[in-house]
């Protein structure tokens, strides 16, 4: 189970940091800075820059990802802003709207 | 099914946290907490700010004030400086509790 579950009906408005895997479910306004992996869940709501290892989106994010290792934006998953990433996935049912930096 | 709310050890919170749900803290927040569930304080859990719950459970350290609507409970290896709300307070040996406890409840009719 994940270090840090931001369940359903849980809203958090401000500055998230964590030394351990995220996973939202619920909904973050903020800025999330995560040393570790970051799941927003497909009911999960971000309004918030996000600075993690790894991405995996399934829900809807409003923001600027910076990873270090890799974006996964999955299907049904929507992004708003632009991507930092070494390596990056967009799957078929994605939406996506922004600029990609893949740092070359 | 969804996962429970758990805001895990690592995990630092500056700001407010709201939920419709249970909600267990084993990280830090710095902030107001508000659920409409119970709140579990874990032992490794710090909360700098106010709680308001359905109940709460103490086992961490908490500097605010707890407003529940039922029974608040302070383990033995809770802590909490300031004032309690509740309808039942239990302070286990070992807690610690700087602050007021504000709990209603009915007199038995020997000492009205």
């Amino acid at each position: 189970m994940a270090a840090t579950v931001i369940g359903q009906g849980i809203t958090i408005e401000g500055e998230v940091t964590s030394e351990d895997e995220v996973v939202v479910s619920g909904v973050l306004r903020g800025t999330l800075n995560v040393e570790g992996p970051v799941t927003v869940e497909s009911d999960g709501v971000v309004e918030a820059d996000i600075g993690a290892h790894t991405v995996a989106i399934g829900g809807a994010v409003t923001g600027n990802v910076t990873a270090s290792e890799r974006v996964d934006l999955l299907a049904g998953g929507r992004l708003v802003g632009d991507v930092k990433a070494a390596r990056l996935t967009i799957a078929d049912g994605a939406s996506f709207k922004g600029n990609v930096d893949m740092d070359v | 099914m969804s996962q429970p709310a758990l805001l895990g050890r690592g995990l630092k919170v500056r700001g407010r946290v709201r939920g419709e749900n249970d909600l267990r803290v084993e990280g830090t927040v710095e902030g107001d907490v508000v659920v409409t569930g119970s709140l579990d304080l874990g032992a490794e859990g710090n909360v700098t700010g106010g709680i308001s719950a359905a109940s709460a459970t103490v086992a961490g350290r908490l500097e605010g004030d707890i407003d529940a609507q039922g029974p608040v409970a302070i383990t033995a290896s809770g802590s909490v400086v300031g004032d309690v709300r509740a309808t039942e307070v239990s302070l286990e040996e070992g807690g610690i509790l700087r602050g007021r406890i504000d709990a209603d409840f009915e007199l038995p009719e020997a000492l009205r």
